[in-house]
């Protein structure tokens, strides 16, 4: 079966995480923005990473056969940083259009302060003003507060919710996305924090799969990118029918996602083509003597 | 160069959303430039045009080429491609007609590299040749040099004639380096035999001479590029390899000498025919002796 990972850090993983998730079946992977564990300290730094989602993670995820999209915000921890925060928001726009772009992410609350609600504010009408999915991360403590506090804020901002995923979720916040509003309701797998693959069976359990994503958001700290491929199994064992693996796990995510316009269902049906160059083998010698590289890129757009 | 265009495909090409989208954002640039508009539009071509390529027919195809001087695979553009050229075409109009100043049309340009995805990038690397005055964008194609993404590289490497036309000895030969390091067919680079130069064939050969102390294969096609020298070294390795066990550089070597005049191999060639056992091989070096 394919799998869609709707929100995982692969410029943190190594080449050996993307031959694991492509073997294990991972086709496509969303790439959100967010910090990279120490601040930024500049906005240029920043509009490198923008640059780098967009550009170099994109070419290096499909060498290894996995489609590479992305979401680009100011993250919530750098939305305290006055340094880079406006210009941050600066660059947003110049880089919202990108082929690879599939909406606003991650944003939301962290500590909890002004700040960070101001620019959660502010991208959540960036997000509306343009149409566009949007990933709205809560917090480690006080999560169901932040929850809550999320949530109101994107009501008086007025976001279409079928476009916003409340990311993140445990038992105590996922009832409240589901009851109170018609947003995705994310979960992460993480080996130790937020969520357990068995507590995850369980929720799918209680409360079906509709409008239920499950990421496991891998990045530079202890995590797994083969998360939602072990929770996966997991849900076999508990019986859990293959028809509702494949909404959470493919038809779920896709579906979030398809607003953004940039996603091309048929391409994505199929891996990237691994390795470009071999359209230019075949005759050793004569190779290059048609124009090779633009069939090639047809091929693999 | 006559004037170009592909306003008349890409009206073929287009649905009527697209059309009405391409002629408005048009008369908005026209009336009033400013640059981050211009890039949105650059960017959203994608939305209104498709990956597929554009079509031509081999006579339309060969109309563009006779225009723009150079072989360029046009029929092979996607009609995205084709529709961002055009945006920079008209933009360089636009300067003309003094609706925006130079240097603001030079940097938006740069910035349309800049900010680009790697699409974007390629269009702007190929579309560059077309650009009046297009030397001025030459730390645009530095930049690529540089680059990881191999579909960026090629976009500057392959089937674009702008590192003949504008590229310095030094950066045109680094492009022919990387391209062979990188697997890319040499046969694709623009312009190869005529910017040939003595540095490369001596970047070639201490790279060929790495490649052999560490016993990795070798491109056939490197023969392309010396097959076109005539340095003591050049000579020395093609009378080592007509020679050598290897059947696919024996082909290679016969391949690119035949397409040259030279008569430097005639000897070896002679000698190598009495044992030359593939057919195919043997054929190519009877055509050298016996033309």
């Amino acid at each position: 079966m394919k799998i869609f990972d709707p929100h995982i850090h692969m410029t943190a993983r190594t080449t050996d995480d993307y031959v694991a998730m492509a073997q294990a079946g991972i086709v496509a992977v969303c790439e959100p923005a967010f910090w990279l564990g120490q601040p930024r300290t500049h906005v240029g730094t920043y509009e490198d990473y923008l640059k780098t989602i967009i550009g170099w993670e994109r070419f290096r995820a499909s060498q290894f056969g996995v489609h590479h999209f992305c979401t680009i915000a100011l993250n919530p921890r750098e939305a305290n940083n006055s340094k880079i925060a406006q210009g941050v928001m600066e660059l947003l726009p110049l880089y919202l259009h990108k082929e690879s772009v599939l909406g606003i992410g991650e944003i939301g609350f962290d500590d909890m302060t002004a700040d960070e609600e101001k620019y959660l504010r502010l991208q959540l009408e960036l997000a509306k003003e343009h149409s566009l999915p949007v990933i709205v991360h809560t917090p480690h403590r006080n999560k169901k507060k932040g929850t809550e506090r999320s949530i109101a804020i994107m009501k008086e901002v007025g976001n279409q919710e079928e476009l916003v995923v409340i990311d993140h979720n445990t038992e105590e916040t996922l009832p409240i996305v589901l009851e109170q509003t018609n947003c995705w309701a994310g979960h992460t797998i993480y080996p130790q924090t937020k969520m357990s693959r068995n507590r995850m069976v369980g929720l799918v359990q209680k409360y079906g799969v509709e409008r239920i994503l499950i990421n496991s958001s891998a990045d530079w700290g202890v995590s797994d990118p083969l998360n939602s491929i072990k929770t996966i199994q997991l849900m076999r064992e508990a019986s859990i029918s293959e028809k509702q693996i494949e909404t959470l796990f493919w038809d779920n995510p896709v579906q979030f996602y398809l607003p953004s316009g940039n996603l091309d269902l048929k391409e994505i049906q199929t891996p990237p083509q691994i390795d470009q160059r071999k359209f230019w083998e075949g005759n050793s010698v004569l190779r290059g003597q048609t124009p090779l590289v633009e069939t090639n890129q047809e091929e693999s757009e | 160069m006559k004037t170009l265009s592909f306003t008349s495909p890409l009206e073929m090409a287009a649905s009527e959303k697209s059309w009405a989208w391409w002629q408005e954002r048009k008369l908005q640039h026209q009336g009033n430039f400013s640059v981050n508009p211009f890039l949105k539009d650059f960017s959203l071509v994608r939305r209104y045009f498709g990956k597929k390529s554009i079509g031509f027919s081999s006579s339309q195809e060969k109309e563009y080429q006779e225009m723009a001087g150079w072989k360029v695979p046009f029929a092979l553009w996607s009609e995205q491609k084709i529709a961002r050229t055009q945006l920079l075409l008209e933009l360089s109009n636009l300067s003309n007609l003094s609706h925006l100043s130079e240097t603001l049309y030079q940097e938006t340009v740069e910035k349309c590299y800049y900010y680009g995805d790697n699409n974007e990038q390629i269009a702007v690397l190929q579309s560059l040749f077309l650009l009046p005055n297009c030397s001025r964008f030459v730390s645009l194609a530095l930049d690529t040099i540089r680059t990881n993404v191999m579909t960026v590289f090629t976009g500057l490497a392959c089937e674009n004639p702008f590192p003949a036309i504008c590229l310095d000895e030094h950066s045109f030969n680094n492009v022919v380096l990387k391209a062979l390091f990188s697997e890319v067919p040499l046969g694709a680079i623009l312009g190869l035999k005529q910017r040939h130069n003595g540095s490369l064939a001596d970047m070639i050969h201490d790279w060929m001479d790495e490649r052999e102390a560490a016993r990795r294969p070798i491109p056939t096609d490197i023969w392309r590029i010396l097959c076109n020298d005539k340095s003591p070294r050049t000579q020395e390795r093609i009378r080592r390899y007509l020679k050598g066990e290897d059947s696919e550089h024996r082909y290679g070597v016969a391949y690119f000498l035949n397409e040259t005049s030279s008569l430097l191999y005639q000897t070896e060639i002679i000698q190598q025919l009495e044992q030359e056992k593939d057919n195919k091989i043997h054929a190519l070096l009877e055509r050298i002796v016996e033309p």
